[in-house]
């Protein structure tokens, strides 16, 4: 269930998200929940852009990251679609439910050691990974697997078109 | 205007297409060689126009994309098939059933209602088509609707992949629209490509006949490879990129409404390469020309109640 959540908040904050990374100044209209519009900057302008209540109160004091042992790796930043793995039980909870929609909107808060909630241990990643694990947004590869990919495919055209040609060449 | 412009364009490339591949067919071109060859000539074509780029790896990361790219070819394949045993105007008309199956498994898997204007439409389509059948030579109907059907069914089955994954045709940018469609040509040739030719390797090696396959003279013959190329460098690029143009100019509705045109436009050029060629051309009956009347208005018919609804929400 979380999983299907997590696709569909992720689908409808994609913008958001690659915005956030590339720091691009747009506003950003977010729907679900609750709407309103997101600055990248990180000030939050709009009143409507709230916490649903619910999750608001059992969010806070949330120590049960630390209960189990993980470490603060870093501030998240505000706006953000945070990856479940990265949850505090509580905040796990909550997404779980519904109740939450995974996007950050306290302001200084820390993200955890990634918890895999599947296997329910600790998985064995580098604290000093700060930065949360965003998701790609479709079509966003790394340029040079893009341009690899493009070159292999012209090379290879070019090279069967040749070889292709030149044994019916010597075929007649 | 340009619009219009655009999207008679590439009608006139897609009736070019019909003929091609009848040409192609009628000269004993195997039609797996040359679509192959043509797509793969294509690919090259458009990979070089449209330059690299993001959405390579999204495209080709994706079985749905592997699988449309398949069908795609086979539809192709299949296609030119039927044009060895009736005129490409014949056979564009006979494709048209294709839209029937459509609407029906629309219902059936996506749970939507035909409207009243898609029903009479159909309807018209599918008397035109069986009026059209009924004229066939029997010797040659039982393999022309064999491949028609199989074209029919490649056609739809792709639609319905469209249509159940729609990030196939998310991409927006007309330059990430043109390499993703290189790219899943390239990708969907060259499986077919190596599988295919690996048996014909093996049967030439071994001396085994590989048919219904194409045999390794088949893959050799140049003159398939040059029908092929001609389809691949002047064809096909130039009707993707029109396609796409004329699509956003003049909408998907208005653009189908012209594309019931095309088998009037591949008679037409059918009848224009009849003079300059030894393929021969068939000329309608009274009857015949009545199928197609009523094969272009029920296709006409069809994108009717998009207009209509259009006017009814501005």
């Amino acid at each position: 269930m979380s999983d299907n959540y997590f696709d569909k908040v992720r689908e409808e904050f994609k913008d958001e998200i690659k915005n956030t990374r590339t720091k691009k100044d747009a506003g950003i209209r977010i729907e679900g929940q609750v709407s309103g519009v997101a600055h990248n900057s990180g000030t939050i302008t709009n009143n409507y852009y709230k916490e649903p209540a619910a999750a608001d109160v059992t969010r806070k004091f949330d120590d049960s990251a630390v209960k189990q042992g993980r470490k603060p790796i870093g501030m998240r930043q505000l706006g953000i679609c945070v990856n479940p793995s990265y949850m505090t039980p509580k905040e796990y909870q909550n997404f779980s439910k519904g109740i939450w929609d995974g996007v950050e909107r306290r302001k200084n808060c820390q993200d955890w050691q990634a918890w895999d909630w599947a296997e329910d241990h600790l998985q064995p990643k580098a604290p000093n990974n700060t930065a949360v694990e965003q998701p790609k947004s479709p079509g966003e590869y790394n340029e040079f697997q893009e341009h690899m990919l493009y070159y292999i495919a012209v090379f290879s055209c070019l090279i069967v078109i040749l070889t292709w040609l030149i044994m019916a060449g010597n075929f007649q | 205007m340009s619009g219009y412009l655009l999207g008679l364009s590439t009608v006139l490339l897609w009736g070019l297409y019909n003929v091609l591949a009848r040409f192609a067919g009628f000269e004993g071109a195997n039609p797996v060689v040359f679509v192959c060859f043509g797509f793969i000539v294509a690919s090259l074509v458009l990979l070089v126009v449209s330059g690299p780029g993001r959405m390579s790896m999204q495209a080709f990361r994706s079985p749905v994309t592997w699988l449309y790219g398949v069908l795609t070819l086979f539809e192709h394949i299949f296609t030119v098939y039927l044009f060895i045993y009736v005129t490409s105007a014949e056979g564009s008309l006979l494709q048209r059933f294709g839209v029937i199956l459509v609407v029906i498994f629309a219902w059936l898997f996506f749970n939507r209602r035909p409207r009243a204007m898609t029903v009479a439409g159909t309807t018209l389509i599918a008397a035109g088509c069986i009026m059209l059948l009924g004229q066939l030579d029997p010797e040659t109907m039982k393999n022309a609707m064999l491949f028609l059907l199989a074209a029919i069914f490649f056609q739809v089955t792709k639609t319905m992949v469209i249509e159940a994954h729609p990030e196939v045709n998310v991409f927006h940018g007309l330059k990430d629209r043109i390499r993703v469609t290189a790219i899943i040509s390239f990708v969907s040739c060259m499986l077919i490509f190596i599988a295919l030719a690996c048996v014909a390797a093996y049967g030439h090696f071994l001396h085994v006949s590989v048919a219904p396959l194409p045999s390794a003279a088949d893959f050799l013959r140049m003159d398939t490879l040059i029908l092929g190329g001609a389809f691949g460098v002047l064809i096909e690029p130039a009707s993707i990129f029109a396609y796409f143009y004329a699509v956003k100019h003049l909408k998907s509705e208005r653009f189908m409404a012209l594309a019931a045109l095309v088998p009037l436009i591949t008679y037409g050029l059918e009848v224009v390469a009849h003079w300059f060629t030894s393929m021969p051309v068939r000329t309608f009956s009274t009857l015949e020309w009545a199928c197609v009347a009523v094969i272009t208005l029920g296709s006409a018919v069809m994108q009717f109640k998009y207009r209509k609804r259009r006017r009814a929400i501005a």
